[in-house]
């Protein structure tokens, strides 16, 4: 089999090793710079996906594949328990089709990885979080277009995960953040680990449940009710199982973070309303 | 079957459930309903372990909270009834060979 290019890519925490058998879908500079074989690694990858394989790989993986359901722009199967997957992709930009294949395989990944994804739009400042959680229409993105000098992590779906040093948040990846780690120079400037700087990750300070309303009111959770208006937003799809560690990872995640229920009307003023009680200005 | 004071009441092991601050948090994976129990429904929730009827259940709570048995039994009866219909609970008759 010809060898591919490597990328390798850090999302949550996770090291993913693209295996890119179609220069095709990379853009020109990447295909220069990326390494075209695996030596030189020291850490071991926690995901890898071949992209668009010959057909034999397609169904070389382990028993227990999840498929994704095909659609335009992607066919393509992951095994989280493994650690494998495949896509092929057929979309005219093929970088968004991955990233949203990617999001579709985290939504598997995470939770076998002690994590979990929340429909929540992530602000920063440094590396202080706020989230801002709610199921579509919720007020997500006017959240984030009034958002002040705070940057605009995602303004759809966060990842929250446990790591040894405690529970933090990160983005989750789309076209535009795989064409700029491609692009960027490799951290250390080595070219030993193409692509492999890791993303930014957040102390959560808040997170905000959102009503629109038309005043602004901040209602802090209790714990139970914070855990729970956070289970039904949650983006990934996990079984039982998963669904236990998530309930545990939330009660323990909510033990230090605070959980309010904010109204806000569709203008910047909800701002104040959260400075006032959490003495921070998003 | 419909719940009884005789009724021996079991979680369900589908249910998933944590209890914080004296509130259980309980979902039924299948549905991703979820759902909060206030502090004596919470008590009530982990006392009903397979081995006590409602009426035992609601003697505990009308001990524990100092309300009249009738409206412990009352209460605690309402509040099984709604879990079972969430299926979060299975209710059995009494096995009195088993019991005694």
């Amino acid at each position: 089999m010809t060898e591919p290019y490597v990328f390798l890519f850090e999302t949550a925490g996770l090291l993913l090793r693209l295996n890119f058998y179609d220069t095709q879908v990379l853009p020109c500079a990447a295909a220069r710079s990326l390494s075209g074989t695996a030596s030189a690694r020291t850490r071991q990858p926690d995901f890898t996906l071949d992209i668009q394989p010959p057909p034999r790989v397609l169904s070389a993986h382990t028993a227990n594949p999840c498929r994704a359901q095909p659609v335009e722009e992607y066919n393509g199967s992951a095994d989280p328990s493994a650690g494998r997957g495949c896509v092929s992709l057929h979309a005219s930009e093929p970088l968004d089709a991955l990233a949203n294949f990617l999001r579709w395989m985290l939504g598997r990944l995470i939770p076998a990885r002690g994590g979990f994804i929340l429909h929540a739009a992530c602000l920063a400042r440094g590396s202080g979080a706020m989230l801002f959680a709610g199921k579509s229409g919720a007020g997500k993105t006017t959240v984030c277009n009034l958002s002040g000098n705070w940057q605009t992590v995602n303004d759809d779906q966060t990842v929250i995960r446990r790591t040894d040093r405690g529970i933090f948040a990160w983005g989750m990846p789309d076209g535009a953040s795989l064409r700029q780690a491609m692009l960027e120079p490799p951290s250390g400037g080595t070219g030993a680990e193409p692509g492999a700087n890791p993303k930014p990750q957040y102390t959560i300070r808040a997170v905000f449940t959102l009503v629109k309303d038309r005043k602004n009111r901040l209602f802090p959770l209790s714990r139970s009710r914070a855990v729970a208006s956070l289970l039904t937003v949650r983006a990934d799809e996990a079984g039982a199982e998963a669904l236990e560690r998530t309930l545990v990872l939330l009660c323990d995640f909510l033990d230090n973070t605070p959980c309010y229920e904010l109204h806000f009307r569709k203008d910047a003023s909800f701002r104040q309303c959260i400075e006032k009680e959490t003495g921070v200005l998003p | 079957m419909s719940i009884g004071p005789d009724s021996v009441v079991s979680r369900s092991g589908h249910a998933v459930y944590r209890v914080v601050d004296s509130e259980a948090v309980i979902v039924e994976p299948s549905k991703a309903l979820v759902n909060v129990a206030n502090p004596a429904g919470s008590r009530v929730w982990e006392l009903a372990d397979g081995s006590r009827t409602a009426a035992e259940i609601a003697a505990v709570i009308a001990g524990e909270y100092e309300v009249e048995n009738e409206q412990a039994l009352k209460d605690t009866l309402e509040f099984l009834d709604d879990l079972g219909n969430k299926h979060l609970v299975t209710f059995e008759a009494p096995d009195e060979n088993a019991r005694t």
